[in-house]
């Protein structure tokens, strides 16, 4: 019995990604997903040639190295590095996004219950929708890899295995903000909800460390009183968001390509692919808990 | 009315008592510590309520358990220790635990800091036992030979007074005999060699980890030391572009690439560096404080030690050795018209004067095009380890093209957005791409 089904899911799933795929391929939501990435990728360009223009001289990257976890999120030691990072952050939002409402859509709109009468169940179903998002995120990385190469030879900043690296990460980081989407997207029965907690925990995800590494920056002297509480208080909440964000994952294995730590770098996968698996089975578990109606 | 001003009397009275009011101080046994922070040693201490210390690994360091008052100073949020009340040093063994294991002994001996190259030039060296005492001693001797030099000095000037004082006699009688002119005495050097007086401590030197620490049969003088590395070390470089002088950028480690817009001269002036965490470096430098390190355990910075002065910068392009340059010192002069605007020139003191110099540092000339890289070399010709940094030329055209790419993905959507709207219209609205069904 067991041997009969095997086939049946994987037909499912494949037959359910591609469709989803390509209907993903035929909106305009990820190309506008790939022009905003772009965008950012270019304004920090933009930035760091004008001000090497303006100076002369710039090394890159900075030197204050603001540090999450084991490692530390670094500025990395080629240019393209960073606006591949933020690139990647937009591409991952979107398809946190579009994770986000996979279920809930369906779920809303009444047609899971349809799709359910088929060969189709609650694992098939989030496996589709998770693989469907990984293709989607391959294509926007297909966009970002031509923008920099194109950019590095126009450019001259330097491409190396640090962003090959980058890219391989950025995949698994795809993996973690779809299961944390899908997760998000199974709790709540309305589109609303699943887009409304995305909104907020993505807020916290980006503001937390950025208002920490703000805060680090303060000149010792400076931090008294409140100042000093605030630095403690996102100094917790930071180690808290870096077991919790999808983000930290990337984070960690960027500043494991930084030190040139295999070992780092091996277990920052690691870490992605265990977070991308829990939380993809407790999607799984919580959709079978809910069910299939509305 | 009477009664109200002399309520206001009371009271501006009492405020002033509040304002006033000492501190309350403890007796405590703390531990005074001189720590190593990678180029020179720092005095903080740790009382009971700071009980776990940090220390860089494999670096000598100064321990003194000590009897002293303690209070906590509110205004900059930290304990202080009073020795000037108290200060009383205990005596014994230290005894040096690594979990319940005693690992070592380490018994109270002397101890100075030398500065061989004078207190301003060069790292101080800290010396234990006899070599304190010898230090000491030298430093006392450098002294004495300087006195005599000065006493030289003033007797040759007495002389050189009472010859000038006979040429202005008749200056004309030293026509022909110009050599025998008197000629000022030229003034006595300064010792160079610099060691503070010898004194007492425990010298402490750890490898990476936790111990416990404290004088034997002393419980009170107990406390943990948290021993760490740096994450990562190695030379760093102030880069001074010509147009921009005093606004140097740091590169401090070996992965990070400089890059530049075409012809470019610069200043480069090398250091040691050090990448560490925040915490536990600010810890090291200020332990019994509330606010330093807050927030910190994350968090790792490069921190900018002594200067590096006894190497060579080698210029490389296209992996050719173009050049060797020698480290310089560097005047910045003003240029000579009304118009903003300067000129660095090399600094020599028989022009200049007392005028210091601006910076020291390599000067590198680059005409922008192919690949250039820079090392730093030893006396023996040998590389620095981690002291390379590639350099790189951009594009004049990048900002172009940073406009335009990012166009590319939004025409791909309308183009699809058309041939969808064409497609759907020919199929009456049907959209089959957009419903899912069950497979």
């Amino acid at each position: 019995m067991k041997k009969q089904q095997r086939p049946y899911r994987a037909i499912a799933i494949t037959a359910m990604a591609r469709r989803e795929l390509r209907s993903t391929l035929f909106n305009v939501g990820i190309y506008i997903a790939i022009a905003l990435g772009l965008c950012v990728a270019s304004f920090l360009l933009y930035n760091y040639v004008g001000s090497i223009q303006e100076n002369g001289v710039l090394v890159l990257p900075s030197s204050f190295t603001y540090t999450r976890y084991l490692g530390g999120t670094i500025p990395s030691p080629e240019p393209m590095q960073v606006p591949l990072k933020w690139a990647v952050y937009i591409g991952a939002i979107y398809i946190t996004l579009s994770a986000s409402m996979a279920i809930s859509r369906e779920r809303d709109q009444g047609t899971l219950e349809v799709l359910f009468y088929g060969p189709v169940d609650s694992v098939s179903f989030v496996i589709a929708k998770f693989v469907e998002q990984i293709l989607a995120f391959a294509v926007i990385l297909f966009f970002y890899v031509l923008y920099f190469v194109f950019m590095s030879r126009v450019s001259n900043f330097a491409l190396s295995m640090g962003f090959v690296k980058m890219l391989l990460l950025s995949l698994l980081l795809a993996g973690c903000m779809a299961a944390f989407g899908m997760f998000l997207s199974s709790l709540s029965r309305k589109v609303k909800t699943s887009v409304i907690l995305f909104l907020v925990f993505t807020i916290i995800f980006i503001s937390v460390p950025l208002v920490h590494s703000f805060l680090m920056a303060i000149p010792q002297d400076e931090v008294k009183g409140a100042l000093s509480i605030a630095r403690q208080t996102t100094s917790y909440l930071n180690t808290l968001v870096t077991w919790v964000s999808p983000f930290a994952y990337l984070d960690r294995g960027a500043t494991a390509i930084e030190l040139g730590s295999v070992a780092e770098f091996v277990k920052s996968l690691l870490f992605s692919l265990v977070y991308t698996i829990i939380l993809t089975i407790g999607s799984i578990g919580i959709f079978n808990r809910k069910g299939v109606r509305r | 009315m009477k009664k109200l001003v002399y309520l206001l009397m009371i009271l501006v009275a009492m405020s002033m008592l509040i304002i006033a009011a000492p501190p309350e101080k403890v007796e405590q046994t703390v531990i005074k510590l001189i720590l190593f922070d990678g180029s020179q040693w720092g005095e903080t201490f740790s009382p009971k309520e700071y009980a776990n210390f940090y220390m860089l690994a494999g670096t000598d360091n100064i321990i003194i358990p000590t009897k002293t008052k303690v209070y906590y100073w509110p205004i900059t949020q930290e304990y202080m220790a009073d020795y000037y009340d108290q200060n009383e040093e205990l005596e014994g063994t230290l005894e040096v635990y690594h979990g319940n294991k005693l690992i070592k002994k380490v018994e109270k001996e002397d101890y100075s800091f030398a500065y061989p190259q004078g207190y301003y030039g060069g790292r101080p060296e800290l010396r234990g036992g006899e070599a304190a005492k010898e230090a000491a001693v030298t430093y006392q001797k450098e002294v004495e030979a300087y006195y005599g030099r000065v006493m030289a000095y003033q007797e040759a000037m007495d002389e050189y007074r009472i010859a000038l004082d006979k040429f202005w006699e008749n200056p004309e009688a030293y026509k022909g005999r110009e050599t025998e002119i008197p000629k000022e005495p030229s003034q006595p050097d300064y010792p160079v060699f610099y060691a503070t007086e010898a004194q007492r401590g425990y010298i402490l030197n750890l490898e990476p980890g936790t111990y416990t620490i404290q004088i034997e049969g002393q419980p009170e003088s107990k406390r943990t030391v948290s021993v760490f590395n740096p994450r990562r070390a190695g030379p760093g470089f102030e880069i001074r572009p010509e147009q921009k002088w005093t606004m140097p950028l740091n590169s401090n480690e070996i992965k990070e690439t400089v890059y530049i817009s075409g012809k470019q001269t610069m200043y480069l002036t090398p250091y040691n560096g050090l990448e560490v965490n925040m915490y536990k470096y600010s810890k090291l430098q200020k332990l019994p404080s509330v606010s330093s390190g807050r927030g910190g355990e994350m968090v790792y910075f490069w921190m900018q030690l002594d200067y590096i002065n006894d190497a060579k910068l080698q210029v490389l392009k296209d992996n050719q050795l173009i050049d060797e340059v020698d480290l310089k010192k560097w005047y910045v002069q003003q240029t000579a018209d009304a118009a903003l605007g300067y000129e660095i020139i090399e600094f020599n003191p028989v022009e200049l004067g007392e005028r210091p110099p601006s910076f020291e540092g390599y000067k590198v000339d680059l005409d922008g095009t192919g690949r250039y890289s820079f090392r730093l070399v030893d006396a023996e010709g040998k590389v620095i380890t981690e002291s390379e940094r590639l350099v790189r030329s951009i594009g004049s055209q990048s900002r172009f093209f940073a406009f335009l790419l990012p166009l590319i993905p939004i025409l791909v959507g309308i183009l699809i957005w058309v041939w969808r709207s064409s497609l759907s219209a020919s199929e009456k609205g049907t959209d089959k791409t957009s419903t899912p069904q069950a497979v």
